[in-house]
């Protein structure tokens, strides 16, 4: 069976962001990014509007995406992590705790996607090298410039990560 | 940015899809959304209603059996990317998957999105084309194969009727290829690239080649004379196959280089692309 939305009505979606369902209304044309900021979740950023930057990136179903290359009916149904929910509520996350760190931010307007994207790489590629971590932030862009920081950072994160993994 | 309004239909089969295309002028597919989204933001594009195959389960999977690998047209990028098996019996496939856009973008675009979209600077259709690749493609009057070679036939331009998509891309298996790209920046489009399979006879010979190259601004070409040297050539084929393709291919100057520029890197592609095809 088809679904079938007119332009300009709204329909109720149901998306399950940082493991909570929620809902609104919206119209098709709105993107996901607009749909998570006006539900509070501000950490994710607009940096570009021209699907470059990243800022806006976030997990969805597992799997990384800029938030303003997809439509916020698309995610009907599906479950959405964003900044905010990597940590689980229990002060930083390991990956969080390692930008910190090594000082991997100059403005901060990348980090969320830099930080988000950080966990798709990690969670495809464990043990990534200096090529892959380069390689895997290559869609997010720090307009700082500051990537020797980041790259650092992503280093730390992978091998506390790994650390943890061996100790349970 | 916000797009302009349109509506929505969310459809779970093939046939819903072909339907909805029918019955609205002016509908557009969304696969992976990775061209058509940027579209809709920059107004360039303005759909009657979006038909969001997303929901379309079975168009997702790479087969590969009878010396042929079959892609669903939603198969992710990525997907394709991290395929072993793939890796080891067309690593073109693989090889070029990796260098499109950047990993989010590759995690939400699709093989099909991209050939129907039909930009002419995308990787898969030079790449496609080298293969000798097909494209399935269904519609009300049923379903027809078509090469990747004529599926695009202008700048944004394909055979795909009104009423028509893609559901399947099938690729031979019984060629060495290789995909080499220069870009101007991490995850941008070719400035030059060269997409190279072979056959290679049992005496060790080059029996049949495809030669395909890219440079920014211009339609990907076939560059038959770049074959033929390679096919009949001695020990000095891959010079004359490098020499050829350098005059078969169109060179304009844009924002991604001048032609003198294109002209003497694409040397360096395209060597390295028939050299690594060799070897594989």
């Amino acid at each position: 069976m088809a679904i079938k939305v007119e332009p300009n009505q709204s329909v109720k979606i149901r998306v399950k962001i940082n493991g909570e369902w929620r809902e609104g209304l919206v119209e098709p044309r709105k993107l996901l990014v607009h749909f998570l900021r006006d539900l509070g979740f501000t950490s994710v950023h607009i940096g570009c509007d021209t699907s470059h930057c990243g800022a806006c990136t976030v997990l969805m179903n597992g799997v990384s995406v800029k938030s303003c290359t997809v439509l916020a009916i698309q995610a009907d149904g599906a479950e959405i992590v964003t900044l905010e929910g990597l940590a689980n509520g229990k002060g930083l996350h390991v990956i969080q705790e390692a930008f910190w760190e090594k000082h991997a931010a100059q403005c901060g307007y990348c980090t969320p996607g830099m930080i988000m994207q950080t966990s798709f790489l990690l969670k495809e590629n464990p043990e990534p090298s200096e090529e892959d971590i380069r390689k895997g932030l290559s869609g997010v862009l720090c307009r700082c410039t500051g990537y020797q920081n980041i790259v650092d950072a992503v280093k730390l994160a992978a091998t506390r990560l790994r650390e943890l993994k061996g100790q349970h | 940015m916000y797009p302009p309004p349109f509506g929505y239909i969310k459809v779970s089969n093939v046939g819903d899809a072909i339907n909805a295309l029918s019955s609205n002028e002016d509908a557009k597919i969304l696969a992976g959304g990775q061209s058509l989204i940027p579209l809709l933001k920059l107004r360039l594009a303005r759909p009657s209603y979006i038909i969001d195959i997303n929901g379309i389960k079975s168009l997702s999977y790479i087969k590969i059996q009878n010396n042929e690998a079959r892609i669903g047209a939603l198969t992710r990028h990525h997907e394709i990317e991290v395929n072993e098996k793939l890796w080891s019996m067309c690593p073109s496939l693989p090889e070029a998957a990796a260098q499109i856009g950047d990993p989010q973008i590759r995690n939400m675009g699709t093989i099909a999105g991209s050939l129907a979209h039909g930009d002419p600077s995308a990787d898969w259709p030079i790449v496609l084309a080298s293969l000798n690749a097909m494209a399935v493609i269904i519609g009300s009057s049923g379903e027809r194969t078509e090469y990747i070679d004529s599926l695009l036939v202008g700048p944004f331009m394909t055979t795909l009727r009104r009423d028509e998509i893609i559901r399947e891309i099938i690729v031979p298996l019984n060629r060495k290829a290789a995909y080499v790209k220069l870009e101007r920046k991490a995850g941008d489009f070719a400035v030059v690239s060269v997409a190279v399979s072979i056959k290679v006879d049992a005496a060790g010979s080059i029996s049949d080649a495809r030669v395909m190259a890219l440079s920014s601004g211009s339609m990907p070409i076939r560059s038959r004379s770049a074959e033929e040297a390679l096919i009949h050539g001695g020990s000095d084929a891959v010079d004359e196959a490098v020499n050829n393709l350098v005059k078969d291919t169109k060179f304009v100057d844009d924002i991604r280089g001048s032609v003198a520029y294109k002209r003497s890197v694409i040397t360096i592609m395209a060597r390295k692309a028939i050299q690594r095809a060799l070897s594989r």
